[in-house]
């Protein structure tokens, strides 16, 4: 046992008391690590899913109080308007057919990436009890503060291909009205299709630019036209017969399609009148306007106002293809005469 | 006296380490949780946290908020984004971080848009927008659990009512409390007191022996009987196995008509010139001694494997010793022819030229020298190197405690050494083999002293050498 042992010996032994007395201090504080921001969708699915099962709870209580005030947490815009109408002649008819259903599950849902507000969710919801075709279903958050509430809907068009969206979990690119990669910006594809309804097909400029199916918003328009020309005396009386639809310039919500497009939902405003010789009673020819109309004397005038909700589908800009009608909703809101 | 103290030394140093390792697990041991608080600052209702604050110390949070009696209050969770976006243009208090390990450090938030003109709502509640991915909302107090996840996080508390105030907010986070030190700490202190022990008892253990030695100063040849001394046993255990090497020599010698072997004997003598060549051998014989006390631990195994050898001896020293005597024998030199049967013996000697053939004969002489006391063939002188290994011996023994206990363990000592590999090798040579059956008998039988375990062997299988050096 030599001195330098000795003092390796002293050494090590100092060493394990001084950590072992070190192993008291605390560490040192950490510092909040900031993660990587969001990129992706504003809402998660569980979210979404929750956002539509809390609209569709609320219309379906409205629906069953047939009280419009009710829809007001949870529906605005064109689909407040629309629905209100659709409640106010379901309690004067005292009969609910005309109200839009709306399903209560979606099958698809396209959630937006956009960091500030309004924000625009779309969905596409099952086929209806009844079989019809699935909706598509616009909600809107206005404001930080404000629910996510829903703003439009169409019915699909039957046999109706839709374009691809970006998985939820991806989210999709909300698209501006006056986008223009597209083959139209969104306003200016709503104000042709605009044309395209309250001319025809055949008639307005615009028809080489879209891909009409059968049965989308014109063909419905031009039935109502040739019902009205299907009144017996309507062509002898000398009735005039006129129509007129717009596209509402700010109510325009469109999102990125995964090829590029962009699905478009808006709102067509749309006013038919029937004006009859003097003297001569027009009546109303469907129940809704006879609803609206309530008990007001029949004239030799109705008009009747539309609030249409439809949804196009625009290519890109470079992209191969035509505008195409997705759906529309084709609800009258208000008759006067 | 040294190793006494030391060894008090270290017992003690070993105690308080131990105790200071279970006390930093026990006494000192940090708590399973941090708490810490966050006060809010300047007007307002609203406190929001920095993102990264929630995982500040763990990835599970949880998150309670308070509110003077009768007030209603509101802890929702989202994205950085949709927080600052509910927030808007509201004075808020913004927590960025902890302070210390009990607090949380808050600032005041700025507000998002300063120049715009809406005035700030106060008391507005968070609860129910479809931005949150938690939230929770109660009179006067409530808790939030949160497990972090990727993405900036924030936590928005809001004091809800018309006079509401901002809350106070209080993060848990579960904390893994580990114990690094306990084990270090008794292991360390456990080894120490150990080593101390070890040292406190040899040191009395020495004490003894030196009182002994005093005693017995005179006769200290007498260590010899001392199992763990590996002085010079020669005389004592080491003595079996002397004769190993000059037995085998010398009965091959005595093997021819013995006339040769005085003269033989004499011969490397009279020839002094090559005795510097010759300590080569004389170093191995030296070595032979060493080695021979050196495997005093292994006494039972090697004794009877000696004791073999020594029987086979006589049955194997005559055919090694033909080969080796022929070229002996056509050698340049005719004065070696003499000694013909002598050089045999020594297994070192072929490697060496033919002119030198007297010199292998020298260690037939000096063999026996370190084997039996340095008087015991009075006509020889030891060599330089005889000498040396002789005070080496002589060293070893006198050294005690600690080396010496270390070098019973390890066996550090006997050093392999050139001749004792060699030896080795001939023993390895001389044992049955034991790859046939009959072998193996032999082999048992030598082991366990039943019959002529060498005939047996050699006559059961004749190429004994070559398996064996296979082996």
């Amino acid at each position: 046992m030599n001195r330098r042992t000795t003092r390796g010996l002293a050494v090590a032994s100092a060493l394990v008391v001084s950590s072992t007395l070190l192993a008291g201090c605390a560490d040192e504080l950490p510092q909040p690590q900031a993660g990587e921001a969001f990129t992706g969708p504003v809402l998660t699915k569980e979210q979404d899913t929750q956002v539509f099962t809390a609209v569709a709870d609320t219309v379906a209580k409205a629906d069953k109080e047939l009280k419009s005030s009710a829809l007001k947490p949870r529906v605005t815009g064109p689909a407040y308007e629309v629905r209100k109408s659709q409640l106010a002649v379901a309690k004067k008819r005292d009969n609910a057919e005309f109200v839009t259903d709306i399903p209560s599950e979606s099958q698809q849902m396209i959630i937006p990436t956009t960091e500030g507000w309004p924000r625009t969710s779309f969905s596409i919801t099952t086929s209806t009890e009844d079989l019809e075709t699935p909706r598509l279903v616009a909600f809107e958050q206005a404001s930080a503060r404000s629910d996510y509430k829903m703003w439009a809907w169409t019915q699909l068009i039957p046999g109706q291909k839709m374009p691809a969206f970006a998985d939820a979990g991806i989210g999709s690119e909300a698209v501006a009205s006056d986008d223009d990669t597209l083959a139209a910006t969104p306003a200016d594809a709503l104000a042709q299709y605009a044309d395209l309804v309250t001319l025809g097909a055949k008639k307005s400029s615009f028809a080489k630019g879209f891909e009409l199916p059968d049965g989308d918003l014109v063909a419905a328009v031009a039935a109502d036209a040739a019902a009205w020309k299907e009144v017996p005396g309507f062509e002898d009386s000398g009735t005039e017969y006129t129509q007129k639809y717009k596209a509402r310039k700010d109510e325009v919500r469109a999102v990125r399609t995964a090829d590029g497009g962009a699905l478009v939902m808006g709102v067509l405003d749309g006013k038919t009148t029937v004006k009859a010789e003097e003297g001569a009673k027009v009546p109303a020819l469907s129940e809704t306007q006879k609803a609206l109309l309530g008990d007001a004397d029949q004239t030799n005038t109705l008009t009747t106002r539309y609030t249409d909700m439809v949804a196009l589908y625009v290519p890109a800009k470079d992209a191969d293809g035509k505008i195409r009608p997705l759906g529309y909703s084709h609800v009258a809101t208000a008759a006067s005469n | 006296m040294l190793q006494r103290i030391l060894g008090g030394v270290l017992v003690l140093v070993g105690l308080v380490a131990a105790a200071l390792g279970v006390a930093s697990a026990t006494v000192w041991r940090d708590t399973d949780t941090v708490v810490a608080t966050a006060k809010p600052t300047g007007d307002g209702t609203l406190v929001v946290t920095d993102p990264g604050v929630l995982g500040l110390v763990g990835g599970d949070v949880t998150v309670s908020a308070s509110v003077p009696e009768g007030q209603k209050v509101t802890l929702a969770v989202g994205r950085d984004v949709d927080v600052a976006g509910w927030v808007g243009n509201d004075p808020y208090s913004r927590v960025t971080g902890l302070s210390d390990w009990e607090n949380l450090s808050v600032a005041e938030g700025e507000p998002a848009d300063p120049d715009a003109e809406e005035k700030p709502e106060t008391g507005a509640d968070p609860a129910g927008s479809d931005m949150w991915v938690a939230e929770a909302t109660d009179e006067n107090s409530v808790t939030l659990r949160w497990s972090d996840r990727p993405g900036r996080w924030t936590l928005l508390a809001a004091g809800v009512g018309d006079d509401a105030t901002a809350p106070t907010l209080e993060l848990s986070w579960p904390r893994a409390v580990t114990t690094p030190w306990l084990w270090p700490g008794v292991g360390v202190g456990a080894v120490l007191v150990l080593g101390g022990a070890l040292l406190l008892v040899l040191g009395g253990r020495r004490a003894r022996a030196r009182r002994a030695d005093l005693a017995e100063q005179e006769s200290r040849d007498g260590d010899g009987t001392d199992l763990h001394d590996d002085g010079p046993s020669a005389g004592g255990l080491g003595a079996p196995f002397a004769p190993v090497r000059p037995g085998a020599d010398d009965e091959p010698a005595a093997w021819p008509p013995s006339p040769t072997t005085d003269a033989a004997q004499e011969t490397p003598d009279s020839t002094e010139e090559p005795s510097g060549e010759g300590e080569t051998p004389d170093d191995g014989a030296a070595r032979d001694e060493a080695a021979g006390t050196a495997e005093v631990p292994l006494a039972g195994r090697l004794l009877r494997r000696s004791r073999r050898r020594q029987r086979e001896e006589p049955v194997d020293a005559p055919s090694e010793a033909s080969p080796a005597a022929a070229p002996a024998a056509t050698g340049t030199t005719p004065e070696p022819a003499p000694f013909g049967g002598l050089p045999v013996p020594a297994p070192a000697v072929p490697a060496e030229p033919t002119a030198h053939q007297p010199v292998p004969a020298e260690p037939a002489v000096h063999e026996p020298v370190p084997a039996e006391p340095p008087t015991a063939t009075g006509a020889l002188r030891m060599t330089r190197r005889e000498l040396r290994a002789q005070e080496e011996a002589r060293r070893a023994a006198e050294q005690g405690g600690m080396t010496r206990m270390l070098r019973a363990i390890t066996g550090s000592i006997p050093a392999v050494r050139p001749a004792q590999t060699e030896q080795a090798s001939e023993q390895a040579a001389a044992r049955p083999d034991t790859s046939t059956p009959s072998g193996r008998a032999a082999a048992w039988r030598a082991t366990w002293g039943f019959g002529d375990a060498s005939r047996t062997g050699q006559a059961a299988d004749p190429t004994t050498e070559n398996d064996g050096e296979n082996r």
